[in-house]
């Protein structure tokens, strides 16, 4: 707390000391005593006299201010809800707020000395600091001006309350509370509503959603919302689609009434791989009183035969095995590999994780978390490396999810240990307990067998010549010995001299496991091939590019989720369409359908089987936001797609448009301060009777005390003068 | 890339003969070197790799840029005091040997000029448009095992770059100028007061094997 000593009368004091100057020269000069310092003292006390009378007569008020050496604020209160997007007055409500704020409130409230604070507002609202938050555009889905109120008449330190908005409130639970703070605190608060009285009718698109990848020679949508905002009629218009650059499809939209969101779609499918581009554009009539809002959106789609097909690459030591298949997948658009590798007693290196935290407890011993991969590769390992939880959750990614397996090994990792294991059971051999260290000091060729030859995975030539190719392979140094393969199982290549107790020793092999694939290859040191001086390193690349798609083929299951047009609104209800867009057999299975609400409580859960086509489900949409749509596998939890849609509250918000200057009214009569049109306000001084109510509030904080009529000014006073009497006397003036 | 604990529960390979071991180096013997100059810096680095890794090595093996022998060998270590010059034939092999997936690493012998300037202009030679260019900070090789901000000099104000040569997009050669493999096998001894500081050295030496690993 302050205080200082001022008058209500301040002329007086300058009266009263004109006054006791001419007092003082008058009486100097009148009086007979030779003396000048006599004279002076004589005159100064009857001047004193005066001058004490003036001060009394100026009447002196102490004064007391509340807060010590800190600058008042005023709450600048600004609206940014949906409607605020508006564009009714050549701009939109919001750019129009900007503009008041820049050039009127701001300048104004600092030249009254006071600092504007910020505070935005929807169904919330947060004091706002720096400019980010002009970029932004107005998407509350509500507006709460009682709650703003609140809010701003917080901070002890606000003087005032300047509130910027269209008055389009939807939102009235916190009104009495607001009405009351600002009943109570005496704070003023100035209205300025935006916008247009009349309002306007709003027609555009809200949101074009495009899948990110798709494949050719399927179908997908091109997914338009559309929202409507104001009363009366709607003109029917037209929706165009653009693929790259070019018109490829159009569509017409019935006219309507009302606000209203709703979605429409395009039906696409693309031939060729590559990565296109589509553009939705809207086209309306030109209608009095009908504004055209966005009206373009568009984005790419990747058409690839594949979508991301991930390989977990994991080595109990850093091999250059890891290395030459890194480069033959270098290229690849779509094969992506992960590397996890052990490079000391106490350390892991992984390689190309997809996010900071992935595989960061090493090897998976959960189906979710392997899930994220197609193929597993395994190089150099025994079963004694992994621990039963992680060996079943690998035998449950190959059987049940259709991942594929492949184990690189030799001579130093294939024995009997792997005899009996869960994971020697998804193998397609049996393994030798007592194999030796074999092929050490004989080179050996892989001879493909007459079925591997005609394999898609084994062909690396294009045209022709593909045995020979296999034939100029580079002679490998090492392998690890098998006992033979199991029923069932394909052998794909053999050693060329050894022989085993069943025949030729196997060198690959594969068995379909469960909806998956497991392969063996006992050739360590496969990286020869390629660095192999007359090797053809394209060849080896391709082999390679091709083997891990045929392992992981089994994985590729898809499902989808669709939506067919229909009006989006909260309070309704929302349907979607599913679809297994996959070819039936062992990868098929059951699914569930989860849908979320936007607090994320489920509003539908629902099995469907692959085999029974497009279905539809439906489920309420009773609060406004996005909705997810998740379809899970019923017996392993994996999911297999998901897609979210936004339920959008129509309400007044989006209803009546026009400026509600009655409502604004109101709230600066109830602050006692003043309300103002937008388009009135031009320069500072347009605000000045608004700023003038804060200025009174801010005085009327103030207390003053008289200090002026007391017995101490009297006796000082007659204490002058009768130590005048006293001296004159002692002179003998008398 | 991050290094974490605790992954797998015991060893990786066993039985360990040259051929089957993951990390040997080739020492290479190529123009009129024959492979000597500070000798045993291969094995070093061979023994630098094994003690901060499970990683099998072996002894550094003579390779020559002739022999058919190169294709055996992943990684191959080269350096030298002396200017020299590939011939024709050399200059085939080691472009087929890179364009398969080798890799070279070069090291200028106690920081003598002559060596790094010839093999930037013969390394230059290798794949037309792909000189040899200085490799910046902000280069994977740099953190492949150890993160290294920078890599400093003891003789020099300014920091030390390693250069080397890409051939689509990936690096298959790398060179320090700077007296690296005095630093990382001899503790500069040959070489004192200047190059690469031997604990940098040893440092920047696993990364670029990790990095050759992996890449």
């Amino acid at each position: 707390m302050t205080e200082r000593l001022t008058w209500e009368l301040g002329w007086v004091i300058w009266v009263g000391l004109a006054l006791a100057a001419a007092v003082w020269g008058a009486y100097w000069r009148a009086l007979p005593l030779e003396s000048g310092v006599r004279r002076a003292f004589l005159a100064s006390l009857r001047a004193g006299a005066v001058l004490a009378v003036a001060a009394l007569l100026a009447r002196p008020v102490r004064v007391l201010e509340w807060e010590e050496g800190r600058q008042r604020k005023v709450a600048v209160v600004l609206d940014r809800s949906r409607s605020m997007g508006f564009k009714d007055v050549g701009a939109t409500r919001w750019e129009q707020g900007l503009r008041v704020i820049d050039e009127v409130v701001v300048p104004a409230v600092r030249k009254a000395g006071l600092v504007p604070e910020l505070l935005l507002f929807d169904q919330g609202a947060e004091w706002a600091g720096g400019t980010e938050w002009r970029g932004r555009h107005p998407e509350g889905v509500q507006s709460d001006i009682g709650l703003a109120v609140e809010q701003a008449l917080i901070p002890a330190d606000v003087d005032g309350v300047i509130l910027l908005s269209d008055g389009a409130a939807t939102r009235t639970e916190s009104n009495t509370r607001a009405a009351m703070a600002l009943m109570e605190s005496g704070i003023p608060l100035v209205a300025v509503g935006v916008g247009s009285d009349t309002g306007e009718r709003m027609i555009g698109i809200r949101k074009v959603e495009l899948p990110a990848d798709a494949a050719p020679k399927q179908g997908f949508q091109v997914q338009v919302q559309l929202e409507t905002s104001g009363d009366g009629e709607f003109p029917g218009g037209e929706l165009l689609l653009y693929r790259d650059g070019l018109l490829t499809d159009s569509k017409k939209i019935p006219g309507g009434a009302g606000a209203r969101s709703w979605l429409e779609s395009f039906a696409v499918r693309e031939e060729e791989e590559g990565l296109r581009r589509y553009r939705v554009e809207l086209q309306v009539p030109e209608k009095k009183g009908v504004l055209l809002g966005r009206n373009q959106m568009g984005g790419e789609v990747r058409i690839a035969a594949e979508k991301e097909f991930r390989v977990l690459f994991v080595q109990g030591a850093l091999t250059w095995d890891f290395k030459f298949l890194s480069r033959a997948l270098a290229d690849d658009p779509v094969v992506k590999m992960t590397g996890l590798s052990r490079t000391s007693e106490k350390s892991v290196f992984r390689q190309n994780v997809a996010e900071e935290g992935e595989l960061e407890n090493g090897f998976p011993d959960r189906i979710e978390d392997l899930s994220k991969f197609r193929v597993v590769v395994l190089s150099g390992m025994r079963p004694s490396d992994f621990l039963p939880a992680q060996q079943e959750a690998l035998s449950r990614f190959c059987r049940e999810l259709g991942g594929g397996v492949l184990l690189v090994g030799g001579a130093g990792t294939f024995g009997g240990e792997w005899q009996g294991s869960i994971l020697e059971k998804l193998l397609p051999v049996r393994f030798d307990p007592n194999p030796g260290v074999r092929g050490m000091d004989q080179p050996f060729h892989l001879m493909l067998t007459p079925e591997a030859l005609r394999m898609e995975p084994f062909q690396i030539v294009s045209s022709g010549g593909n045995a020979e190719a296999w034939a100029r392979v580079p002679a490998f140094d090492q392998y690890g010995s098998v006992a033979g393969a199991k029923p069932g199982a394909l052998v794909l290549a053999e050693h060329e001299q050894d022989i085993g107790p069943e025949g030729k020793r196997i060198l690959m092999a594969a068995q379909r496991f469960g909806a998956g694939r497991s392969v063996v290859l006992c050739v360590q040191n496969f990286w020869r091939w390629r660095l192999a001086k007359d090797a053809v390193p394209e060849q080896f690349d391709r082999f390679w590019r091709q083997l891990l798609r045929w392992i992981g083929e089994g994985a590729a299951v898809e499902w989808r989720v669709s939506f067919p047009a229909q009006n989006l609104r909260a309070g309704g209800e929302i349907r979607a369409q599913i679809e297994y867009a996959g070819e039936m057999g062992e990868g098929s299975r059951q699914v569930r359908v989860q849908v979320q609400d936007p607090a994320g409580d489920e509003v539908l859960s629902q099995e469907l089987d692959p085999a029974g086509g497009l279905r539809e489900i439906r489920f309420p949409s009773e609060k406004p936001g996005d909705y997810r749509i998740q379809v899970v596998e019923v017996e392993t939890g994996r999911k297999m797609a998901e897609r979210s849609v936004e339920a959008v509250e129509v309400v007044e918000e989006l209803q009546k448009t026009a400026r509600d200057m009655e409502t604004l009214r109101q709230w600066a009569a109830l602050g006692k301060g003043e309300a103002y049109r937008a388009e009135d306000l031009k320069n500072p001084g347009d605000i000045t009777g608004g700023l003038g109510k804060v200025a009174q509030y801010r005085e009327s904080r103030r207390e003053r005390r008289s200090v002026g009529l007391n017995a101490w000014v009297f006796c000082g006073v007659l204490l002058l003068l009768l130590g005048e009497w006293a001296l004159r006397r002692r002179w003998n003036l008398l | 890339m991050v290094l974490l604990a605790g992954l797998l529960s015991s060893a990786g390979t066993a039985g360990a003969t040259e051929r089957a071991a993951t990390f040997f180096v080739g020492r290479l013997k190529y123009a009129n070197n024959d492979g000597n100059d500070c000798a045993e810096t291969a094995e070093q680095l061979a023994k630098l790799v094994s003690k901060v890794s499970t990683i099998e090595v072996h002894v550094e093996r003579k390779v020559r840029t002739l022999e058919d022998s190169l294709f055996d060998t992943p990684f191959l270590f080269m350096n030298g005091h002396n200017d020299f010059v590939f011939s024709e034939q050399e200059l085939e092999n080691l472009r087929r040997y890179l364009a398969h997936g080798g890799f070279i690493l070069g090291s200028g012998c106690c920081t003598n000029p002559a060596f790094p300037a010839a093999w930037r202009r013969e390394f230059s030679r290798l794949f037309p448009g792909s000189a040899v260019q200085p490799i910046g900070y902000d280069h994977l090789i740099y953190r492949s095992f150890y993160k290294m901000p920078a890599l400093h000099s003891m003789d020099k104000s300014g920091d030390i770059h390693l250069e080397g040569v890409f051939y689509k997009k990936q690096l298959v050669a790398v060179m320090c100028q700077d007296g690296l493999c005095c630093s990382f096998a001899m503790d500069a001894s040959c070489n004192k007061g200047k190059g690469v500081p031997p604990d940098e050295a040893k440092k920047i030496a696993v990364n670029i094997a990790v990095y050759a690993l992996t890449h």
